[in-house]
């Protein structure tokens, strides 16, 4: 794309290395607040790049300029050499849409012309960005969304924190989608498994790598190759886990289990959380320098119940081209003042019910019902992530992987072999076999 | 001393050291008359920064 950019800088050297790394757009060059006012007044402008000081006793004319440029409604960038909190704070209330210290023109350019373009595509598309892909009303969410791609075709990991059911993945696909990567777009709930399947999962493995990998099976690391990969409920990842995926994070390349062959992945992370990310970190379930790797940018998801001005849209969204539903006015004040827990899912879950089950005109007690009825499933479901078993594993692995763990978990409580046997009612044979499997013994008598 | 005006002098040291470093990172990337230019340029921010570090010498004997 080729851009009309204004560049407002007193200094000919930085002039001419700006210039150099704008090739190829339309470029006028001045070098004072004077005449920066006279050409945005004379000619519009995609992008001003302003410096701040202009002149060697200036007195920061640049902020009139980045004044006057939003005005105009231009996107603008600053590249100054001061540092000073209290100017950059001022700067970002003038509305500038970003501030660089100089020093890295020659990669910084670049940076703000994909991000420029990012912003172009997400403002055109903005109407349909939120009453389709993410339909929200909210100004709140709104802001995060697009200050998240924002960054889509940056390789930054993104950081999406909020409740359950709040459009977590939603987003993580859209920044997928406008990050335009030519890869896969993988994701991986780091709940639903132990941390030996996840490391299966995330990095892949050989074959023969474990009892029952008959062939050899690539990682989600490796899918999302020039792809995304998204990570939900990044807090149940282990300890060993977070330092083994900072290390893929960091150098692209990582070992399928084993393997001591590295294979490489350029695949760009985005990762998500409902829990309390300061407190994962403070009880230590969440190492630090994982968590500065893959917050780079980081974005909040409002909970419905803090825009229930979507809940009506939502639900017209939901039944759109489906079977329509009729909502006494008692339904629709319940509605609109319920808390909705499971959040835009659980408003999604029920209008599907409804569609399916009802007679069509709902009323309050058949809300009051489902939710009922859904509190009791949802208390089933939960127990359910075990389910999930790694493609390449068999079932009588995967069956034998639980029963070990949860033996070894008894054995550690009781210390007796003969009470675990009674607890799970197994045999000897069984218990030791077991143990061989896995911790490769014959196994002491342990009583 | 002023401290506005040592920050106005600090920001010209980095503003000037900087696009120094940066016009000899781009350097190979350019023809010859670019070159020229640029080590013009380059000499003439170099004297730009030489004297603002005189400047903050003198003010901070003050």
């Amino acid at each position: 794309m080729r851009f009309n950019i204004l560049v407002v800088e007193d200094d000919a050297l930085i002039q001419k290395i700006i210039g150099k790394n704008l090739k190829g757009n339309a470029v006028d060059f001045v070098s004072n607040k004077d005449e920066a006012f006279k050409k945005l007044d004379s000619k519009r402008y995609d992008i001003a790049f302003v410096d701040l000081m202009l002149g060697e006793n200036d007195n920061y004319s640049g902020l009139c300029v980045i004044e006057k440029a939003k005005s105009k409604g231009i996107y603008v960038v600053v590249i100054s050499g001061s540092g000073n909190s209290e100017l950059i704070n001022r700067v970002y209330d003038l509305g500038a849409n970003d501030y660089y210290f100089k020093g890295n023109e020659n990669t910084v350019i670049s940076d703000v012309l994909r991000k420029y373009e990012s912003y172009v595509e997400i403002n055109n598309d903005k109407k349909k960005l939120f009453s389709n892909d993410f339909i929200t009303t909210d100004p709140k969410t709104q802001k995060e969304i697009l200050n998240a791609l924002k960054f889509a075709k940056e390789t930054t990991p993104i950081l999406i924190l909020g409740d359950s059911g709040t459009g977590k993945t939603t987003l993580a696909k859209l920044i997928h989608k406008y990050s335009k990567r030519k890869g896969n777009y993988v994701d991986l709930n780091c709940a639903a498994y132990n941390s030996e399947l996840l490391e299966i999962e995330l990095f892949g493995h050989t074959k023969s790598a474990f009892t029952g990998a008959s062939e050899k099976r690539a990682g989600k690391i490796k899918q999302a190759d020039n792809g995304t990969l998204f990570l939900d409920e990044i807090g149940a990842m282990s300890i060993d886990m977070q330092q083994k995926l900072l290390k893929a994070v960091e150098e692209k390349y990582f070992y399928p289990v084993g393997s001591d062959k590295k294979e490489y992945s350029n695949f760009r992370i985005i990762s998500a959380t409902l829990e309390n990310i300061e407190e994962l970190v403070k009880s230590k379930k969440l190492r630090k320098d994982f968590l500065n790797r893959i917050d780079s940018v980081r974005v909040f998801l409002p909970p419905l119940s803090k825009r229930r001005d979507d809940i009506l849209i939502l639900i017209e969204k939901f039944t759109e081209s489906k079977r329509q539903l009729s909502f006494s006015a008692k339904a629709i004040d319940f509605l609109l003042k319920y808390s909705w827990p499971g959040n835009v899912r659980e408003l999604k879950n029920m209008i599907d019910f409804f569609i399916l089950n009802s007679k069509g005109n709902i009323d309050v007690v058949d809300i009051e019902n489902y939710i009922k009825s859904n509190m009791r499933n949802e208390q089933m479901e939960t127990s359910d992530a075990f389910l999930n078993i790694p493609s390449g594993m068999g079932l009588d692995d995967y069956l034998d992987d639980i029963a070990y763990r949860m033996i070894k978990k008894e054995f550690s409580r009781t210390n007796k072999v003969n009470d675990v046997l009674k607890r799970f009612k197994i045999s000897t044979r069984r218990f030791y076999s077991l143990m061989k499997k896995y911790e490769g013994k014959d196994g002491e008598k342990r009583d | 001393m002023e401290k506005k005006e040592i920050e106005k002098l600090i920001h010209t040291v980095r503003s000037k050291s900087s696009a120094i470093r940066e016009a000899a990172d781009i350097f190979y990337d350019l023809d010859d008359k670019e070159r020229d230019e640029v080590v013009l340029l380059m000499r003439q921010s170099a004297q730009n920064l030489m004297d603002a570090i005189e400047k903050l010498s003198e003010k901070i004997k003050e």
